[in-house]
């Protein structure tokens, strides 16, 4: 469903992602780990036509992300974490909703949408009011509904659960594998090692914008001789700083 | 379906009318704040125009009987006594001092030209004025004594005075209006224009940058052209508003402004009345360009800040690039601007509105105005979409 092949991404020649390749399938989840600055909101953004890369290219189902931004853009949903990016002045309807008309769906579509993702998540009670004056977990919910509202076949989590509570992120964490029992494709960035252990089929571990591993999580268990995710990934990011 | 920039304008103006900061700017202010300053300004005129012609207290050093009956029968005009005439001068307690020499009577006496100094203080507008009315005096007095003596000879006056020199104010009641306020009407018409729409670009871009929204937006199937348009659209409609009302509040406040009491009133020459529809029309045309012009170069510019505060700081100067203009052409009268300030950004339309309120609207202006206005509206229209299109710009570092 994600394809990317070989892809560099430079800031003004300084590379924030190396030659990097990979692949997510339909269905599946995979968790994109690493430190402070080793690529992923670039790899992220640049799957959802926001960055182009510099070098490479990427395939998101069977689209060229430079040649056919728009049509890849319809098939996925973004969400970043920390700041939700809501508008504050307008309801969390009207945000869904703004959002809902700008992927081109009927407003009675968008309706319907918005009920259906307000049961789901537990938002009626709040629907209505501007979403300035919300909480951390209210805000989130808004956000993920919103970039789900035109029912993507790709979706893509920076950092989702960060700055959220344990509720709120427990919440998060169901509605992933609600997600995945839809079969949607879903690539989420973390450095909660717990999460990843929970949510995906695979990881992909970056270390200053290199790939350093890609593979199932048995496999990274394996190799390591331990379960211990936070012990592993150190061993391999010291690996790679080590070069 | 419906087109990007049309969804992305109608949620700009929705959430633009539920923010009280930008109800306040843009709307209200112009609608309180012109009639004010109107008012402010009438009542400035009217009143220093009264003072220059009231009190006029001058000094006198010397004496002689004629000289003083002649100024005090002036009504406005009194005689006062001061230790330091000069320095009273200065002080601005009299505004003319009238010498007259120490020979003056014998002079007179014996037919010989007899001394007589005002002092006046030129850097005063009020002396100024004052010296005028004292000379005058002077002169009367003067002509009064040659015609006595040509009398006692046997000569009558008038072959004295081969010409009968007379002046006539020729200006329009609308000219003396316009060059009053040729100045400051232009001035706070373009400031509307500026002060609505910088707001407006600071929360639309820079503001949306600061918030994270920018980036989701960018994510959404819309063409970043579109986005930029509905952008676009919302900032100018904003500016244009903001101008719109303040010239309807204008020319409101000058229909229905209260004349002040008595006479005063007429001399002050400050109805606008005169303006017609079409008039109005052509002010409001300029300014819709001015609007576009502005709304472009203002989120283009807001675009290259990171955050709202940094978009403030960029977009202050904007208020000098609407003062600049106005104060070039504020000491011309209208047949003395050069033609080519019609073809210039800003200063085309702030001197067609001078032109305009002088009660002289050419029709070549206003498509030189036109004509250029939207070749700069264009200009900054293409600068912003090639500032908006650059990755950088849009993803904070
Ligand atoms: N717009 C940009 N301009 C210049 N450099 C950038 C830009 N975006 C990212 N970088 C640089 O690229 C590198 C990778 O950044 P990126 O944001 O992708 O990392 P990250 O893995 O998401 O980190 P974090 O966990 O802090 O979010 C960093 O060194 C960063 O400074
Ligand atoms: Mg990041």
């Amino acid at each position: 469903m994600i394809l990317v092949e070989r892809v560099t991404k430079k800031f003004k020649k300084i590379p924030a992602v190396s030659d990097l390749s990979l692949e997510v399938g339909q269905g599946e989840v995979v968790g994109l780990l690493g430190e402070n600055g080793a690529g992923k909101t670039t790899t992220l953004r640049m799957i959802s036509t926001v960055l182009s890369p510099t070098e490479g290219r990427i395939v998101v189902d069977g689209m060229d992300t430079l040649q056919r931004p728009e049509e890849v853009r319809k098939r996925i949903g973004i969400l970043f974490g920390g700041e939700t990016g809501l508008y504050e002045k307008l309801t969390a309807r009207d945000n869904i909703a703004y959002f809902g008309r700008l992927y081109g769906l009927e407003e009675r579509t968008i309706r319907e949408r918005t009920e259906e993702l307000a049961k789901r998540f537990d938002m009626a009670g709040f629907l209505d009011r501007k979403v300035g004056g919300f909480s951390k977990g209210m805000r989130q919910k808004v956000a993920i509904a919103r970039s789900v509202v035109h029912d993507p076949a790709v979706i893509l989590f920076d950092e989702p659960t960060s700055g959220l509570d344990i509720t709120s992120a427990n919440m998060f964490r169901r509605l992933v594998q609600e997600f995945k029992a839809e079969g949607k494709t879903i690539l989420f960035s973390s450095h909660i090692m717990s999460e990843v252990e929970r949510l995906c089929d695979r990881a992909v571990i970056l270390h200053r914008g290199e790939l350093q591993y890609n593979g199932t999580l048995e496999a990274l268990f394996a190799t390591h001789g331990s379960r211990d995710l936070d012990e592993i990934f150190m061993n391999i990011v010291g690996a790679g700083g080590a070069r | 379906m419906k087109r990007g920039w049309w969804i992305v304008f109608q949620k700009e103006i929705k959430e633009l009318l539920t923010d009280r900061k930008m109800w306040l700017g843009s709307i209200v202010l112009p609608l309180l704040v012109m009639p004010a300053l109107m008012l402010f300004i009438a009542k400035m005129q009217a009143g220093a125009a009264e003072d220059a012609r009231k009190n006029i207290n001058v000094a006198l050093v010397g004496h002689n009987a004629r000289v003083e009956q002649a100024i005090s029968k002036i009504p406005e005009m009194h005689l006062v006594e001061k230790s330091d005439p000069l320095q009273a001068l200065k002080d601005g307690d009299v505004r003319a001092v009238v010498t007259i020499g120490e020979q003056f009577d014998q002079q007179v006496q014996a037919q010989k030209p007899a001394g007589l100094t005002i002092a006046y203080d030129p850097s005063n507008q009020k002396s100024e004025a004052a010296h005028g009315l004292v000379q005058q005096t002077l002169q009367v007095l003067s002509q009064e004594v040659a015609a006595e003596r040509l009398t006692k000879l046997n000569v009558p006056p008038e072959t004295l005075l081969p010409f009968d020199v007379q002046s006539i104010d020729t200006s329009e009641e609308n000219q003396k209006a316009g060059s009053a306020l040729g100045f400051i009407v232009p001035l706070l018409l373009v400031l509307s224009c500026v002060t609505g729409a910088m707001p407006v670009a600071t929360d639309l871009m820079a503001g949306e940058k600061e918030r994270g929204t920018l980036e989701a937006l960018l994510t959404a199937p819309v063409n970043s052209r579109q986005v930029l348009t509905g952008k676009l659209l919302s900032v100018s409609v904003m500016s244009f508003l903001s101008a719109l009302l303040s010239t309807l509040a204008m020319v409101a406040t000058f229909r229905f402004m209260p004349s002040s009491e008595g006479d005063s009133s007429q001399d002050l020459h400050f109805s606008l009345s005169y303006l017609s529809a079409v008039d109005v029309l052509t002010i409001l045309g300029a300014l819709f360009f001015v609007s576009i012009m502005f709304g472009a170069l203002m989120l283009g510019v807001s675009s290259l800040a990171k955050t709202y505060k940094e978009a403030q700081t960029y977009l202050a100067p904007f208020v000098f690039v609407a003062m600049v203009p106005v104060y070039a052409t504020m000491m011309m009268s209208i047949n003395e601007i050069p033609t080519q300030y019609f073809l210039l950004p800003v200063l085309n339309t702030t001197t067609l509105m001078k032109e305009v309120l002088y009660g002289v609207s050419d029709p070549a202006h206003v498509a030189m105005v036109f004509g250029s206005s939207l070749v700069f509206a264009i200009l900054a229209v293409v600068l912003t979409a090639n500032l908006f299109r650059r990755e950088s710009l849009i993803v904070k570092g």
